[in-house]
């Protein structure tokens, strides 16, 4: 199943140069299945079917035969390892589907997600649901019901504690309650620090900064719903640090 | 004034439920994804607050919403909810209390606490913007 190293170097070797043939790339994605299968199998207890995750790492070892550039002297065998690890855990991160999540609002979520970036973009503003619904031909329930499903996540781990200088606790707590004020700094200070730079950036620009969702987006680079999807995440994070304190 | 009343466990895994409610009512107003989001994490934080400060795993959360014109109202009340949240005003010294209160000021136009019939009641009104989202 697995190609001896010298075939396999050649195969990149012909698959770096412009001139690269389907069948080699074919070669190089069929002798590793093997591998998309066996990474798959390590996420396989988090609630999605086997069948699916190998669908995801078969994504990642495309990927990764199509930018393999074997004069970086690594395997190919070990870059595809990384990539189809990177797109798995992408794939828990981003779709993060706490439950199973049933496939046709899957769906619907990522036809929901395109349909408001693109009417955001058309409108030069967040859409209504009523319109979003009216783009992809579902009912606005439905819009709703994708849009719930995609909210759903796993709470990421606190194991990568962040800290700079310039907290957002610093901005997040006011002066008012001179009282209770030190002890809820420190407590809330303790909190955003466990989380990662982008969440706590996230919550500045959310709630000291009172940017909407869209203006964060803009300056972020990234969806509405995405924002929305990140924004419910971290405070769900920082309530779990706080609770943890 | 139309309003819609749910009852459910008092247990976060219920919140999708009261999202998805609150986001029918407000799709029926036509607020943009933004106004809608806002408003189900708002009220995310209102039901929160009151599971947090309630003692008893047993209680069921009231959630009455109403809407007119281009105000939607949300109240939530948990019997069995014992810290004073009044609003901007007792904060009983914990972190998640400043927090929930930094973050419906940023995402309604109105929120407080009451006691209603001995029931802790944590409200929030939010006004559609109408300039944003009419076409």
């Amino acid at each position: 199943m697995t190609p001896s190293r010298k075939s396999e170097e050649s195969a990149g070797v012909r698959l770096a140069s412009s001139s690269t043939t389907n069948a080699t790339r074919d070669a190089l994605i069929t002798s590793h299945l093997g591998l998309a299968h066996f990474l798959a199998r390590r996420f396989s207890d988090r609630g999605e079917s086997h069948e699916e995750l190998v669908q995801v790492a078969s994504v990642g070892l495309v990927q990764a035969a199509d930018r393999f550039n074997p004069s970086l002297g690594v395997e190919f065998s070990t870059f595809a390892t990384s990539t189809i690890l990177g797109e798995l855990k992408h794939h828990f991160r981003d779709r993060g589907w706490a439950l199973r999540t049933p496939r046709q609002i899957q769906e619907h979520y990522l036809e929901v997600t395109a349909a408001a970036s693109e009417l955001t973009h058309e409108l030069k503003r967040t859409p209504s649901v009523n319109e979003v619904a009216a783009a992809c031909r579902l009912t606005s329930e439905d819009v709703l019901v994708a849009m719930e499903a995609g909210q759903s996540y796993r709470v990421a781990s606190l194991d990568a504690p962040w800290t700079e200088s310039e907290s957002v606790g610093d901005q997040v707590m006011g002066t008012e309650d001179a009282i209770d004020v030190m002890e809820q700094r420190a407590l809330l200070l303790a909190a955003l620090e466990r989380l990662g730079p982008r969440d706590q950036q996230l919550l500045r620009l959310r709630f000291v900064d009172e940017l909407s969702q869209s203006e964060i987006a803009d300056r972020m680079g990234m969806s509405q719903m995405h924002v929305s999807r990140l924004l419910r995440r971290a405070l769900e994070l920082l309530r779990a640090a706080l609770a943890d304190e | 004034m139309q309003y819609v009343e749910l009852s459910v466990p008092a247990a976060p895994t219920y919140l999708s439920l009261i999202r998805l409610s609150v986001g029918s009512v407000a799709t029926r107003l036509d607020a943009t994804l933004d106004e809608l989001e806002d408003l189900q994490l708002a009220v995310d934080e209102l039901c929160l607050l009151l599971l947090s400060s309630s003692t008893s795993e047993e209680g069921r959360l009231q959630v009455h919403i109403e809407w007119e014109g281009d105000l939607v109202e949300v109240r939530c009340g948990l019997p069995g909810a014992v810290r004073s949240l009044a609003n901007g005003q007792s904060a009983s010294g914990l972190g998640p209390e400043a927090l929930s209160r930094q973050i419906l000021d940023a995402l309604v136009d109105e929120h407080g606490a009451d006691v209603v019939d001995g029931v802790l009641t944590a409200w929030l009104k939010k006004r559609r913007v109408p300039a944003i989202t009419g076409p």
